[in-house]
């Protein structure tokens, strides 16, 4: 069992926190990784399940609102979405719906607390997610969202699992992957990315999540800055 | 209390025989506490407008005897792939509102276009209420496929007369398994009669509250069906129900395992 998260979105609630701070420096990362190439559709996965990809994209996705983009962040996990939670919103109209023709694009997109942040939640879980995700309407609902928004984040399934994020990262500009500190082997990692540079794209970095700051001798430090910028 | 799955329609199915049986049946319902029900008969031949017409008629004859139960209309549904094509208007849901339906399966087998059936529901805005799978074989062999059902969207009521040990020992089990874990949503009666399947919320409440707290015993009688009756939305994602685990058999390993 994945441990029992508390879907909070820092950066939005709490922006003087350490890991406000830590989006921040990732949005500014993402930024100046291809200045030029205009990375407009990112993808996150990770290799297995549980290791914070959709705390990761949401958190990005909301940090890269606040400096006046228009994002929107798509669960593309139709196995075992949580977008929703992050959000407080409603899963029962979302991607899946559009996928099977029941909603227009339009009539999936929801607004969010945060200013500029719009969300299409998973919809229903599908039996059939990666033909789902294969489909050409999936192409399609890409194309259109990219003529709308400044910034497309997609939050997918883990990729040694199941085939779902090794179908979408075609489609996109890169892959942000996210690994759990300590938790994950490296030879499994490894084989993680190696399957996502088999689809020919682009690894855009590695987020190194959960990381012990105390193990790591710098517990103090942030202490000091975290306490400062509460006055 | 509100029961929202009970066969007090009369003449259409296997439940209340006629017009009179149908209104002592409404009667009981109220001396046994409960205030609103869902009249779900079983839908095996297409016929929602038929329904719908017993429907007001017993609406009609109960304004006229001054029995003061409120009684909306819905459907137990069979799961069945032709659900898949039809329009959503056309599919029985609770009140006629397009937001929930009942729905049982096969009491022996769980078909295989199962999930697909409950996603093409969901998409049309649907959310399934899966009848009594205490009963259902299957379920009692892995309880965690409620788990699944529950994760992927829909919402599970179990009957009052399996806790009360009516369809034997293993429904009584499986159906106190599922409570223990968080797997229930709706309590109801599943009445037929005033005979052996009748309103039998009321004396199930005891026995519910073995095992949860008075609160939650009074969300599957209350606050949720209450959901139901207006199409609201129940937040089952907090807390996250618990996933059967089920007990390790070491006698098994001990025989088996040096094989």
């Amino acid at each position: 069992m994945a441990k029992a998260f508390s879907h909070t979105l820092v950066v939005h609630d709490d922006p003087k926190a350490i890991s406000s701070e830590a989006f921040r420096t990732l949005r500014t990362n993402l930024k100046y990784i291809s200045p030029d190439a205009g990375l407009r559709t990112i993808l996150f996965t990770s290799a297995g399940q549980g290791e914070g990809k959709s705390t990761v994209s949401a958190n990005l996705a909301a940090s890269m609102a606040q400096t006046g983009n228009r994002v929107i962040l798509v669960d593309c996990d139709l196995r075992k979405p949580v977008v929703h939670r992050f959000f407080n919103a409603h899963n029962s109209v979302g991607l899946t719906s559009i996928l099977t023709g029941q909603v227009q694009l339009t009539e999936a997109i929801r607004k969010t607390k945060c200013e500029g942040l719009d969300i299409i939640t998973s919809g229903p879980i599908p039996p059939n997610p990666a033909e789902l995700l294969q489909s050409k309407a999936m192409q399609t609902i890409l194309e259109q969202l990219q003529a709308h928004y400044d910034m497309i984040v997609l939050d997918a399934p883990p990729v040694l699992p199941v085939a779902d994020a090794l179908i979408l990262a075609p489609y996109t500009d890169g892959v942000v992957f996210v690994v759990a500190a300590q938790e994950v082997p490296k030879d499994i990692a490894l084989r993680a990315k190696q399957l996502i540079e088999n689809t020919n794209t682009k690894i855009l970095g590695v987020v190194l999540n959960r990381v012990n700051l105390a193990r790591e001798g710098e517990q103090y430090y942030y202490n000091y800055y975290s306490s400062e910028s509460k006055d | 209390m509100i029961d929202l799955h009970t066969h007090i329609l009369p003449g259409i199915d296997d439940g209340a025989k006629d017009m009179a049986d149908a209104v002592a049946m409404a009667r009981q319902a109220l001396e046994r506490k409960v205030a609103v029900i869902a009249a779900t008969p079983h839908y095996l031949n297409r016929e929602w407008t038929v329904i719908k017409q017993r429907h007001a008629d017993l609406e009609h004859q109960l304004s006229e005897q001054g029995i003061d139960l409120k009684v909306i209309v819905g459907a137990e549904l069979f799961i069945d792939p032709e659900l898949m094509e039809m329009p959503r208007e056309k599919i029985p849901t609770y009140n006629d509102a397009g937001k929930y339906c009942l729905i049982e399966f096969p009491m022996q087998e769980l078909p295989a276009y199962t999930d697909e059936v409950l996603f093409a529901l969901q998409v049309k805005g649907i959310i399934p209420i899966i009848a009594h799978p205490e009963r259902y074989r299957y379920v009692a062999e892995d309880p965690n496929l409620v788990f699944k059902w529950i994760t992927n969207g829909c919402l599970i009521q179990v009957n009052a007369g399996s806790l009360l040990g009516l369809f034997g020992e293993q429904a009584k089990q499986t159906g106190i398994i599922l409570l223990q874990h968080s797997l229930v949503h709706l309590l109801a009666s599943d009445a037929h009669s005033t005979g052996r399947r009748s309103f039998c919320l009321d004396k199930c409440l005891a026995i519910a509250q073995q095992y949860v707290t008075s609160e939650v015993v009074d969300l599957l009688v209350n606050a949720n069906p209450g959901l139901v009756v207006e199409g609201k939305p129940i937040d089952v994602d907090v807390p996250e129900p618990v996933q059967y685990q089920p007990r390790k058999r070491f006698w098994l390993f001990k025989i088996f395992g040096g094989a």
